[in-house]
């Protein structure tokens, strides 16, 4: 077993670098859809693809489902692809 | 030299060989976290049908909201998700205080977020928009005032943990109460990336 202090410090490292990437992901959004370049219907479904990724890793890092069940794990992330899937179909 | 851990010690500072596949915070809060999300993703896919029919009126709409204040609360939000993660870890190794820091910190950023959308609330009535107004300001009022009274449940879950954690009431063999309430946090930040795209971004006229 690894000493406690390295596994916090990795734990640590991991949940800052998903911090980073969260709001990454949050400025690379509004500035994408700021930009007078593109569709309204490309914002929309990059920023969803956006949201999903979020999602993700606030569902598997922050809530910890990558080491949860397998079941609990499939079920949290095939509603957040169904959902955004959805939402990219009905949007305009 | 191998040592175990209790099957309770949250799952942050296990080993790979150590990985129980447990729900951390316990199965009640998971189902909670369950219909929350398919409350809200009806929500979310009955104003994306509105905004089918509607694309002018929604882009109107999204035009006189605030995004980058909608970027600055995802931006707070985020952040208290960091410091509840960080409180789960910090009392998975009996640190008491950093827990109780942490989740203070957390609930700082909540009140920030409900200060924030408060200010953008006033900002919406003061041009005399209503729930009844049109379909996206029926929607946009409704998700995201569900979604702030998340958030105030939140707070008010944090502020008393953060207290008792403070007292050493948690611990590495008492996490639970410190993974559920932290598990409620990730949720509300969970719908919260959904919204911000939905109402503040990719709305053109």
């Amino acid at each position: 077993m690894k000493h406690m202090p390295e596994r916090v410090a990795k734990a640590r490292l991991i949940l800052f670098a998903t911090w980073i990437l969260l709001v990454g992901l949050t400025i690379g959004s509004v500035w994408l859809s700021e930009s007078d370049n593109l569709t309204s219907i490309v914002v929309t479904r990059v920023t969803l693809g956006a949201a999903l990724l979020k999602g993700h890793l606030i569902a598997g890092i922050y809530m910890e489902m990558r080491d949860g069940p397998i079941a609990w794990a499939l079920a949290m992330s095939g509603f957040l692809v169904f959902q955004t899937t959805l939402l990219v179909v009905i949007l305009p | 030299m191998s040592e175990s851990l209790p099957s309770n010690t949250p799952l942050a500072t296990r080993g790979s060989e150590e990985r129980t596949r447990e729900l951390p915070g316990g199965t009640v809060i998971w189902i909670f976290v369950a219909l929350e999300l398919l409350t809200f993703g009806l929500f979310f896919i009955a104003s994306a049908d509105a905004r089918r029919s509607d694309p002018t009126i929604f882009g109107e709409g999204a035009s006189r909201l605030h995004t980058l204040l909608g970027a600055i609360n995802t931006g707070v939000l985020l952040t208290g998700g960091l410091f509840v993660a960080q409180a789960v870890l910090a009392n998975a190794r009996g640190a008491a205080r950093s827990t109780s820091v942490w989740l203070w910190g957390a609930a700082a950023s909540g009140v920030v977020f409900m200060g924030i959308k408060l200010y953008e609330y006033a900002d919406v009535l003061n041009m005399g928009v209503t729930l009844s107004t049109n379909r996206f300001w029926f929607f946009y009022l409704f998700i995201t005032g569900l979604h702030f009274l998340h958030v105030l449940a939140g707070v008010f879950f944090l502020v008393p943990t953060a207290w008792r954690a403070s007292g050493r009431a948690y611990g590495p063999r008492d996490a639970t109460t410190v993974e559920a309430v932290a598990i409620f946090w990730h949720l509300v930040d969970l719908i919260w990336v959904f919204v911000f795209p939905l109402f503040y971004l990719g709305q053109r006229t």
